[in-house]
């Protein structure tokens, strides 16, 4: 669980030896009638630091992220969890290392937060041990990291859409696993709100060292909070490494066909895309 | 939104060639369907005489009356009643996000049922051209109490649904009480109840004419919208639509379609349920042309079904709302099956 | 909402201070219920004499009124309610809609038809045994043909919704054709069947619906846990651990299994599956798949629509007619309320 390289943040350019990376794909391909969606990826998703995945439309980064937490049937390849391929272990046991929150999700009706939060704690529990004392704890603490303990009697669809996701971040929180995978987490969401949802799982990162690996469509706020990127061109990896190494100009026009300017973020002194 | 966009538009590019080669066959398809369905029957026309019956129309000729006093008015009944039925069941398909909706949801049938049911009763009218309107005026008092209990134009689709099938049970039980108690309205009830589409006047069609043409040209405005609201009730505003509104347009269409085809030829279950999920096998989630191609399956399969009951194998008298469900739910289940990506 | 947490080394639940109250207000009603439907009826039975009837004192006339009649109905109609209500609650939850009732998706329908068959094929000889074996039969023929149709690469929650959909419109339409190709008599006592009763119910049947419950019950206990997370979207229930598949099959097998005992004990009394889920669902306002809620309210439901049938003498109206006529009115009650009160 912790990791050196999130500790300090200038060892996070350094990529942790392959061997005990703890999530990878190895010749992962995915094909949806007959169409490649993935194709022969390998890649590394290294432990304790922020991984963003981007890349324009229907590039596969959400099939990516899917496959990666065996929710994708895949038509060659595998994901290692663990070492071990993460579809012949138990759905369950995957469950309590590794947590993925789908893009904008509908919860069912009348839910409140704290019942929502709660359900996050499935994978540690069973039909006998409903309610034990570490699930009140973890969803107590992932109420209070969000910031949501205020607003868990509230019902979920009361809320603002802010909000709402943050209730489900709690979720993926209480549900205290070494690896969240978040696909678009700041969808609909405002910039304010979008920065605060990201520097919220940059503090996870950091106070906790959970690894996570998110799809983002902006580049400049995934260059901004990755520590390791990873960029898709049609289903295969283009490039990959520290945001300098994947935000380049060069970069950018082959991925997303785009004619710009990298600039250093004044405030970060992360690569800036200004499109020309 | 990548999987989505990635899996849809690839085999959607391939498919609007696809869209039209239908839309041409589903038209060739009605088109002999219908030659068929004035030719075939307890005894067969030949087609001069169908010809003759159309432009020298002859009161003394026995075959001239059956094509135009019976065949006729039952084939343009099949048309407007089947196009009309799925055409609304898409609509509140649409409306209500939930594919098990049925335009029945809304309390029209039952309350056409219950409609009649009192007038029998209370009335003694047992004259199915009164049946009509008391049908009519039914469905018309129910379908604002659901529309009403439903939350009216702001409600959830939940409290709808949940208003819908709760009124329609209720009048559905009152009217089956009446029933068990009075023998006389049972006997004159079981007939209409049948949704059968012989015994057709062409009068009733014509009086019929303006609230289909009317429930059309709204169910067109409706699909319209409703094709907008897919894109999120946001972008839907920004188009300059009023989502509330569309809500009571869909409803209004609904009603107008719904009730005109059962008072014309009672309730028919099926083809509003059913015939829009297979339309969007062949029209892809466009609203527009899944009305269109309803409207097309709905009347062919409703002529179909009238023809086949027709067959003497069925005793030449099988309703047509039975045999609907009979050939409908098989080839359903079977364009289900074909469709090799399922659901999507 | 408050709760209380009960922990023992093994164990551990969360019980919400509201569930608890509805419950035991539930089963206060149920019992009180019951009790009500014991001594009302043609021959009054007063309750001071029960005691003695059941240890063996009493009339021989009171013996068979209570022992042989008034017991095992009011038992039956207890059981089938509950597998009612659960089957619903439990088809409503794991598909996500409040429509996907055992009635509306299918599995009624297989049942009826394999009794119907029955009926037929024994002719004259045909014996409760027999229509009870057509229609575990047919439920089960319908559940294996519905599943293996929408089996592929697991069990999808919408494919089995949209089979079962046409699936089911073809067997009733089948139902509809058996009526019609058969003699008045059978047909009368088809069509008493498919409505629904309680009327002659032995000790057999009590067996029969308490005995599959009792079996059940440690399955049912179990599978509360994930289908209150069945709810989430699919990809988060997986997420959590969920093997959604081999769930879906259980909790289909097993919806079938009591929407079957159900209607081998009762028929195939309209509304109870549909209405009970919600019903308890709004009574317990805490977005769970309330089972013993939804279970409670149906049996609650039957008992009352058969002790109206009962007390109604003079019409002969069967149970199935007072299902709808007083879930209808409790659940339209729950909407008004609700609707005042801002909520659902």
């Amino acid at each position: 669980m912790t990791h050196p390289a999130c500790q300090s943040p200038g060892l996070s350019a350094h990529q942790p030896a392959s061997r005990d990376v703890r999530l990878r794909a190895q010749a992962l391909s995915v094909a949806y009638a007959q169409a490649p969606i993935l194709s022969d990826l390998t890649l590394d998703i290294p432990d304790g630091e922020i991984t963003v995945i981007v890349g324009p439309n229907a590039c596969g980064k959400s099939t990516l992220l899917r496959s990666l937490a065996r929710l994708q049937r895949l038509s060659a390849g595998q994901v290692l969890l663990d070492g071990k391929n993460i579809h012949h272990q138990r759905s369950r046991g995957v469950a309590q290392r590794l947590a993925i929150l789908p893009q904008s999700p509908t919860a069912p009706e009348g839910l409140t937060v704290h019942d929502l939060v709660s359900r996050g704690r499935t994978p540690h529990q069973s039909a006998l041990k409903q309610w034990s004392r570490q699930d009140a704890r973890a969803v107590e603490q992932a109420l209070e990291r969000t910031s949501m303990g205020p607003l868990a009697q509230r019902n979920l669809e009361a809320l603002s859409g802010g909000q709402r996701q943050r209730a489900w971040i709690a979720m993926a929180l209480a549900q205290e696993t070494d690896i969240l995978l978040l696909d678009e987490p700041t969808t609909y969401l405002d910039l304010p709100h979008q920065i605060e949802l990201l520097t919220l799982v940059q503090s996870l990162n950091q106070d906790s060292g959970q690894t996570v690996a998110m799809v983002l469509h902006d580049i400049n706020l995934a260059a901004r909070f990755a520590n390791h990127m990873i960029a898709l061109r049609a289903g295969e990896v283009f490039a990959k490494g520290r945001p300098e190494q994947v935000v380049t100009r060069e970069n950018m026009a082959q991925v997303f066909g785009l004619k710009c300017q990298i600039i250093s973020d004044p405030v970060h002194a992360t690569p800036h895309v200004i499109p020309e | 939104m990548t999987l989505i966009t990635t899996t849809a538009s690839r085999p959607q590019r391939k498919r609007i060639p696809d869209r039209h080669l239908w839309l041409l066959l589903a038209l060739v398809g009605l088109a002999l369907l219908s030659c068929l369905s004035l030719r075939l029957g307890l005894r067969p026309i030949g087609w001069n005489e169908i010809w003759a019956s159309f432009v020298a129309y002859s009161p003394e000729t026995a075959n001239h009356i059956v094509i135009q006093q019976m065949r006729l008015p039952r084939l343009l009944a099949a048309w407007l009643g089947g196009a009309a039925l799925a055409t609304s069941g898409m609509l509140i398909q649409g409306l209500t996000r939930n594919p098990l909706a049925d335009p029945g949801l809304l309390g029209i049938n039952a309350g056409a049922a219950l409609g009649v049911i009192l007038c029998i009763f209370l009335l003694g009218i047992s004259d199915p051209a009164a049946f009509v309107w008391v049908a009519m005026a039914g469905g018309l008092v129910s379908t604002i109490l659901v529309f009403l209990l439903g939350g009216g134009q702001r409600g959830s689709n939940l409290r709808l649904i949940l208003a819908g099938a709760a009124l329609s049970a209720l009048f559905l039980a009152l009217g089956r009480s009446l029933l068990l108690v009075s023998q006389r309205s049972l006997d004159v009830y079981r007939f209409w109840v049948l949704g059968g589409l012989d015994g057709i006047e062409m009068q009733t069609i014509f009086a019929l004419l303006p609230i289909f043409g009317f429930g059309a040209a709204l169910a067109l405005i409706s699909a319209f919208h409703l094709n907008a609201m897919i894109l999120g009730e946001d972008t839907a505003r920004g188009l300059g639509l009023r989502t509330a509104g569309t809500r009571t347009l869909a409803v209004a269409a609904i009603l107008c379609l719904c009730a005109a085809t059962v008072s014309m030829a009672g309730p028919i279950a099926f083809v509003g349920l059913v015939v829009p999920h297979m339309a969007r096998r062949f029209s892809g989630a466009d609203m527009r042309w899944c009305t269109l191609f309803s409207a097309l399956l709905g009347a062919g399969l409703l002529m179909l079904a009238d023809l086949v009951g027709r067959l003497p194998f069925f005793g030449g008298n099988m309703q047509a709302g039975v045999m609907v469900a009979l050939i409908g739910g098989p080839a359903f289940v079977w364009l289900l099956r074909r469709n090799e990506r399922g659901l999507r | 909402m408050t709760h209380w947490t009960l922990r023992l080394p093994f164990i551990s639940l969360r019980l919400s201070a509201r569930g608890s109250a509805v419950a035991l207000a539930l089963a206060l009603m149920i019992a009180a219920g019951a009790l009500l439907a014991l001594r009302l009826g043609t021959y009054p039975l007063v309750a001071g004499t029960w005691v003695a009837i059941l240890g063996g004192g009493g009339s021989d006339i009171e013996q068979m009124i209570l022992l042989d009649h008034r017991l095992p109905r009011i038992l039956t109609a207890l059981g089938a309610g509950a597998c009612f209500g659960l089957s619903g609650a439990m088809f409503q939850t794991m598909l996500r809609n409040p429509l996907a009732s055992p009635d509306v998706i299918g599995f009624n329908a297989g049942a009826s038809c394999g009794a119907l068959v029955a009926i037929i094929t024994a002719g004259s000889a045909a014996t409760g045994g027999t229509v009870l074996l057509g229609a575990l039969l047919g439920a089960f023929c319908t559940a294996v043909l519905v599943v293996g149709l929408a089996w592929r690469n697991g069990l999808q929650a919408e494919r089995l919704v949209l089979i079962g959909l046409g699936g089911g419109f073809a067997l009733a339409a089948l139902s509809d054709l058996l009526l019609s190709r058969t003699d008045a008599r059978t047909a009368a006592d088809m069509t008493k069947w498919l409505i629904g009763t309680l009327n002659a119910r032995d000790w057999q049947d009590v067996t029969l619906v308490w005995a599959g419950l009792a079996l059940l019950s440690p399955v049912l206990v179990w599978l509360h846990f994930p289908l209150a997370r069945l709810g989430l979207p699919e990809d988060l229930a997986s997420g959590l651990g969920l093997r959604l598949s081999p769930l879906r099959l259980t909790i289909t097998a097993l919806g079938i299994v009591l929407a079957t005992l159900a209607v081998c004990s009762a028929g195939p009394l309209p509304f109870v599956a549909f209405a009970a889920g919600p019903i308890a669902r709004s009574l317990l306002r805490n977005g769970q798949p309330a089972l013993l809620g939804a279970s409670a309210i149906g049996a609650l439901l039957v008992l009352a629509a058969d002790t109206a049938a009962r007390m109604i003498v003079t019409l002969h109206l069967p149970a199935g007619v007072f299902t709808a006529l007083i879930g209808g009115p409790v659940m339209i009650w729950l909407l008004v309320t609700q609707l005042r009160k801002g909520k659902l």
